[in-house]
């Protein structure tokens, strides 16, 4: 029995359109579907902590209804302190934790609804580069073993794999002769270098970078975030950039959104949210920015306190019990984001009071 | 240095070369490491001495020679003979033979079973990973040795009989050791980057995991070796293991013990004492073996 899809259900309308969409005839309505290379629509992941026989269980609120998409060769800032669900989000992208509820769709296709098999193949498109390159790399691989260990899941036939890997070697600025060393052997920078080789093995679409420069020295870093910006170039990459080093963030990215406690509390253009924050936190994130000039006096928003815990996270706007500008309803109801121009959405009553 | 081969089969001292150059580091990390030298010396000797026992022995190890019964160790019989006049030399050799074969054969089982539960348990947790540990919580309630007699009993004497039980009781302590070793793992970096690769579970566990854990397991192994050989010895000093004519270590400590008293300490002292240096050679193996295997000492 085979089951005919609904015609207006949203997965048929996008797949419809991506459908279309690939008609080259038409670039009109290429132009005007545009469907996203990523969205997360409502993602929800709660990590269990302590099952109770008796009342609700404890857990962990580590990603809220998480709403955002990417779009192709576009960079998406995700930043927030630690703890607030950043790479919890990231990973939930990818499938690596299994998340609660909610969707993820990929060329328009939600990865969170397929099989085995198929997820293997949706997940080879989207990349990962975590934070810690030494712990990324197999330290029993060498760099020729990673790669061709990569390739081979790419399925490239083995006559080749090598040259392909000497390809990649090359597109991160590696030597050949670094083919035969093992993790260890390398700098840090080096092995995120390797690593990043190897998630371009695939030719993904989208790269997830989980603080990519976090683990290493500042010169290295700046290194690796030129060589990022050149490889999305080449390649068309989106990339998801997940940090808190917003300096960087403010070079790489075209758009930013803004966590605090597994919710996005702020979304918009990167220029948006620098020039005008709209949010509390995201204004005292931005203060907090060293700024290379002795002369220019700093505003001294820092926020009191540590990030309440997720496992219990406060009522009403979860960032109230650390506002600078609080008021009543602020520990009663939950704001939502709302639209304001450019895409640009904020969850703060204080905004959605004035906009209203 | 350039050596041109010509296309034929590689001579031995070929094959030798290439692997000595494959593994300089290693050996010369041993060289760094007298004890553990000492340690491998041993167990080279003693595996030696298994593989060329019909060679090696002087007599043959089941001979009666009732002329020459309790015979103290002499320039004929460095060992001196049993009670039945059969050269203790020749059957601790052969004991040699027979209690490696044991040792060797409990521990690859029981390693091979226990690093497949562990890492399975390790890696997939829940109610799987729930089942097998506490099967082997039940193995491991009872004291190994009790039990490796009860089913020793049940099972009848013989060679197979050791080797099933010697595996049986030792299969939980690697199962355990490859789980806690998985289950740090799991969370690395280069698994979850493994999983973005698409590559499958079972891939992961065989190619990712179990070679990064296994450096451990490998200590391990050296380790149960002693313990093996002291069960192997330690059921058939009981009369549960390998029947009397046949020469084993253990059985042949047993069948001297009527003789210490009475000065014929020859009987017992050299069966007991080899198994000692073997025991003592595993050990010292394993202690060394750690930095040998560890891939971050390498450069």
């Amino acid at each position: 029995m085979q089951t005919i899809p609904d015609k207006n259900s949203p997965d048929q309308i996008r797949n419809d359109a991506l459908f279309l969409g690939k008609i080259p005839s038409s670039p009109h309505i290429e132009e005007s579907i545009s469907v996203p290379l990523l969205e997360i629509r409502d993602l929800t992941i709660h990590f269990i902590v302590h099952r109770r026989v008796t009342g609700p269980n404890v857990v962990v609120h580590a990603a809220d209804k998480v709403s955002l998409f990417v779009k192709r060769g576009e960079t998406l800032g995700l930043v927030g302190e630690s703890g607030s669900g950043k790479t919890t989000v990231g990973r939930g992208a990818l499938r690596l934790i299994e998340p609660t509820s909610g969707e993820v769709f990929l060329n328009g296709q939600n990865i969170l609804k397929v099989h085995t098999r198929k997820l293997r193949d949706m997940r080879r498109k989207m990349q990962m580069v975590f934070q810690d390159p030494a712990d990324s790399l197999n330290p029993r691989f060498t760099c020729r073993q990673t790669l061709v260990d990569a390739l081979s899941h790419a399925c490239y036939g083995s006559q080749d794999i090598l040259r392909k890997a000497l390809d990649l070697l090359e597109s991160v600025g590696l030597n050949p002769s670094d083919l035969d060393k093992y993790p260890h052997q390398f700098s840090g920078g080096q092995q995120q270098r390797i690593a990043i080789a190897r998630a371009l093995a695939f030719t993904p679409e989208l790269l997830i970078l989980d603080e990519p420069t976090a683990s290493l020295d500042v010169s290295v870093k700046t290194q690796v975030t030129q060589l990022l910006r050149e490889l999305q170039k080449k390649f068309n990459l989106s990339f998801i950039l997940i940090s808190h080093d917003l300096s960087n963030v403010k070079y790489m990215t075209n758009r930013v959104a803004v966590m605090y406690l597994g919710q996005i509390i702020e979304i918009g253009n990167t220029s948006d949210i620098f020039s005008k924050p709209m949010h509390p936190y995201t204004r005292v994130l931005i203060d907090s920015v060293p700024v290379p000039d002795p002369d220019q006096k700093r505003k001294r928003a820092s926020l009191i306190g540590e990030i309440p815990s997720a496992t219990e996270p406060p009522a009403g706007c979860r960032f109230h019990t650390r506002c600078p500008i609080r008021f009543e309803i602020c520990d009663q109801k939950e704001p939502h984001l709302a639209k304001l121009a450019n895409g640009h959405m904020v969850a703060c009553h204080l905004v959605n009071s004035s906009s209203e | 240095m350039d050596q041109v081969y010509p296309l034929k089969r590689p001579s031995i001292w070929h094959v030798i070369k290439v692997f000595m150059r494959r593994y300089d580091f290693e050996i010369y990390l041993l060289r760094r490491n007298p004890v553990t030298l000492l340690g491998l010396g041993i167990i080279v000797l003693v595996t030696l001495i298994a593989i060329f026992a019909p060679i090696l022995a002087p007599y043959d190890p089941l001979a009666l020679t009732s002329a020459d019964r309790l015979m103290g160790p002499s320039a004929v019989h460095w060992m001196g003979t049993d009670d039945y006049g059969r050269d203790i030399l020749s059957r601790v050799i052969y004991a040699t033979r027979l209690d490696m074969v044991i040792a060797t054969s409990a521990v690859s089982m029981a390693m091979f079973i226990g690093v497949i539960l562990g890492a399975v348990a390790g890696f997939f947790g829940g109610i799987i990973g729930e089942v097998i540990m506490r099967i082997l919580d039940v193995i491991q309630a009872f004291p190994a040795f009790i039990l490796a007699m009860a089913l020793a009993v049940s099972l009848g004497s013989g060679k197979m009989t050791i080797i099933y039980v010697v595996a049986f009781i030792m299969v939980p302590i690697f199962a355990r050791l490859m789980r806690s070793e998985i289950l740090s793992a799991r969370g690395r970096g280069y698994i979850e980057a493994a999983h973005c690769m698409g590559a499958s579970e079972m891939e992961i566990i065989f190619k990712q995991l179990i070679p990064n854990c296994i450096t451990p397991i490998l200590v391990q192994f050296a380790l149960s070796m002693s313990y093996a050989i002291l069960d192997a010895a330690a059921l058939s000093f009981i009369g549960l293991g390998i029947r009397p004519p046949e020469a084993e270590w253990g059985s042949m400590v047993n069948a001297g013990v009527g003789y210490i008293t009475s000065g014929q300490l020859w009987l017992s002292v050299f069966p007991g004492l080899v198994m000692a240096i073997a025991i003592l050679g595993f050990n010292l193996l394993a202690d060394g073996m750690r930095d040998v295997l560890d891939p971050k000492l390498r450069s």
